[in-house]
């Protein structure tokens, strides 16, 4: 690890990579401010623009909009009572009050600074959890790498909230088109019909630009809101942003509980942002003196969800960069990021390539500490970007996704393919189905058919081999888990 | 919203036996995962039709009822981008998108004509400079520019 270290911090200081991570962090909070556009289309559409640029810039460009846009999810949540990401959702009981209060910019300040503690704490485990559990990888067989991707595909029982059984219609539909193209085994196409764009199967960047941005882009330029939250006109911040020393002393506790409490949901894949920042925010008011002033504008009220959600990031890329195992929508989007850079996420990562992915470790530090400066100083600024029309911010989110979609392989046909993904999309979205497993099933499915096969030639056709591998137990224990968990949170819910 | 859960569940049971069907006829080798995930597919779907029908609470008195798009403008407005990117291919990249920021923005009255105009000659000239020129990367072309 050390012996990459050092170069990957000197590439953190060339001119190029501040400038990359500047613009990342700004890109990051407009798609973060603004309600209805997600971390995970951030992701997605700032993907096309990495193509050009080097794997170390690229990487560093999507770590930066992937954390800025967390935050930027706060800024309307404390303004408007309207989150910008579900991450910000936790922000609004407290965050809120303290606006109607005239302490909007204390509320930032606290949310500001709160992000940024929980995000320098998450790149801190990402540094050293990462690069262990790589090792660990290293010992994985095929069917390891098998058991691996289904407990990644069981996620989608965490993802799909609401119902599980429209979760597995989206997550066995995307695994059915994840098999879409030439049988890397037999060289059998299947299911091209006569289209050689199909041989290599559906490219991923289309699939997920449709998915997340132009269905987005479809539903805002139909919606009858003029601007994409309707009281946007009472936006207003009068009172100092910096946070004071009496305030952060109240908070420090909460921020650094949350960024514990938010790195270890971010390493369980499925939890997410929003996970991390109720659970924060119910031991925050749990551990408080004063419980009741939760609700009514309690600054540790801000504090917890705004760390627990930032310290989310580095969490989720643990499995992601070291297993290949999205634990959300958003790291799948980012995994698609490292493959069309020629870099496959596993222990090879940090071994093979360790130069630019500590420099995309180390340079989630940088764009936390960016966000937090840019938050202080222009807070003001930035929550106007609600009042952009959305009839007008609709178009240009598809203008972005066809040159995305078609800077991958310069093929028109994909520009088709997110034109049907975006339909898909935006219905999926109307009637209650979610598109985050759909993702997932593409990023994982070639990986689950490509190692079972592997594993059923390694143990002549049987699996039963497997169960006599100690890591296998264990990694089947944990998709046991993975899958009962939410399955009892739900079954309680609904009897009680 | 009971008979559109049960019409979305029937589509995708007969995606589900098509893909079963098509991939019958592949390789012993080649088929097995797709005859697997399109038995799932059916399977998960026709589970979920019999719990919505079987199911008291329709989907919107268990979740609340969310406001949506009306359908008609969700249509025009898949039109319009439909359009749009079949234009790409006759008329190239940049005259399209100018083409379909105009019509979209005057179509749905985003903005007055005049700064509709300015965005949609200022979007292809920084598509231009920005992906094309310093990124490198490339557009669809077509007949015009």
């Amino acid at each position: 690890m050390t012996e990459f270290l050092f170069p990957a911090m000197m590439h953190l200081f060339e001119p190029q990579s501040i400038l990359v991570l500047f613009l990342g962090t700004i890109a990051g909070l407009v798609v973060g401010a603004l309600p209805g556009l997600s971390s995970t289309m951030g992701v997605a559409l700032a993907i096309p623009l990495t193509f050009g640029m080097d794997a170390k810039l690229g990487l560093m460009l999507l770590g930066a909009v992937y954390c800025s846009s967390v935050y930027g999810g706060s800024l309307t949540a404390i303004l408007l009572r309207t989150p910008g990401t579900d991450a910000s959702i936790a922000t609004t009981f407290d965050g809120f009050p303290l606006t109607q209060k005239g302490l909007a910019g204390k509320a930032i300040g606290i949310s500001t600074t709160a992000s940024l503690i929980g995000g320098l704490i998450s790149a801190v485990a990402l540094l050293f959890i990462a690069p262990f559990l790589a090792r660990m990888a290293l010992k994985f067989g095929p069917s390891e790498y098998f058991l691996v991707g289904l407990f990644g595909l069981s996620v989608i029982i965490s993802v799909s909230s609401g119902s599980y059984l429209k979760g597995l219609i989206s997550g066995f539909f995307g695994l059915l088109i994840a098999t879409t193209g030439m049988d890397n085994f037999t060289g059998f196409p299947r299911f091209i019909f006569n289209n050689d764009a199909l041989l290599d199967g559906i490219p991923i960047l289309p699939a997920l630009i449709g998915l997340f941005s132009l269905s987005q882009a479809i539903k805002i330029s139909a919606s009858e809101q003029k601007t994409i939250v309707s009281n946007a006109e009472s936006l207003s911040i009068s009172d100092r942003i910096l946070p004071e020393k009496k305030d952060l002393l109240s908070t420090w506790k909460t921020m650094l509980r949350s960024s514990i409490i938010g790195v270890i949901v971010g390493i369980m894949p499925g939890a997410g942002t929003g996970i991390a920042s109720f659970i924060s925010y119910n031991e925050a008011k749990r551990a408080s003196k004063e419980p009741e002033s939760f609700g009514k504008g309690n600054l540790n009220g801000v504090a917890a969800p705004e760390a627990a959600n930032n310290a989310v990031t580095g969490g989720s890329l643990i499995p992601a960069l070291t297993l290949g195992i999205p634990g959300n929508a958003v790291t799948a989007v980012f995994i698609g990021g490292l493959t069309i850079q020629g870099l496959i996420p596993g222990p090879n990562l940090f071994i093979k390539y360790g130069e630019i992915t500590y420099t995309l470790i180390l340079s989630l530090f940088v764009a936390n500490i960016m966000f937090w400066v840019i938050g202080i100083a222009f807070a003001k600024q930035f929550v106007k970007i609600v009042k952009t029309p959305t009839k007008i911010l609709g178009p240009l989110i598809c203008v972005l996704s066809v040159i995305g979609s078609y800077a991958i392989r310069n093929n028109f046909f994909d520009v088709w393919l997110l034109l049907g993904f975006g339909f898909l999309g935006y219905f999926m979205e109307r009637f209650n189905f979610s598109q985050a497993p759909i993702v997932l099933a593409l990023v994982l499915g070639p990986m689950v058919e490509a190692e079972l096969r592997r594993t059923l030639v390694l143990f002549r056709g049987s699996l039963v081999p497997v169960l006599s591998r100690p890591i296998s137990l264990f990694i089947i224990a944990l998709i046991a888990i993975s899958v009962i968990f939410p399955l009892m949170r739900e079954f309680k819910r609904k009897h009680t | 919203m009971k008979k559109t859960d049960v019409a979305i569940a029937g589509v995708t049971i007969c995606v589900g036996l098509a893909a079963f069907i098509k991939a019958w006829d592949y390789p012993a080798q080649s088929r097995m995962i797709p005859l697997i995930y399109s038995s799932a597919l059916m399977t998960v779907s026709f589970l979920f039709a019999l719990r919505t029908v079987l199911s008291r609470k329709t989907p919107e008195t268990a979740d609340g009822h969310m406001q949506k798009e009306p359908l008609p403008k969700v249509f025009l407005v898949m039109g319009v981008i439909l359009g749009y990117i079949a234009s790409i291919q006759v008329l190239g990249f940049y005259s399209s998108t100018a083409l379909f920021l105009l019509l979209f923005m005057g179509i749905l009255r985003a903005a007055p004509l005049f700064v509709a105009a300015i965005i949609s000659l200022a979007t292809p000239a920084i598509v231009y400079f920005f992906f094309e020129k310093m990124l490198h990367i490339p557009v669809p072309g077509g007949i015009f520019f």
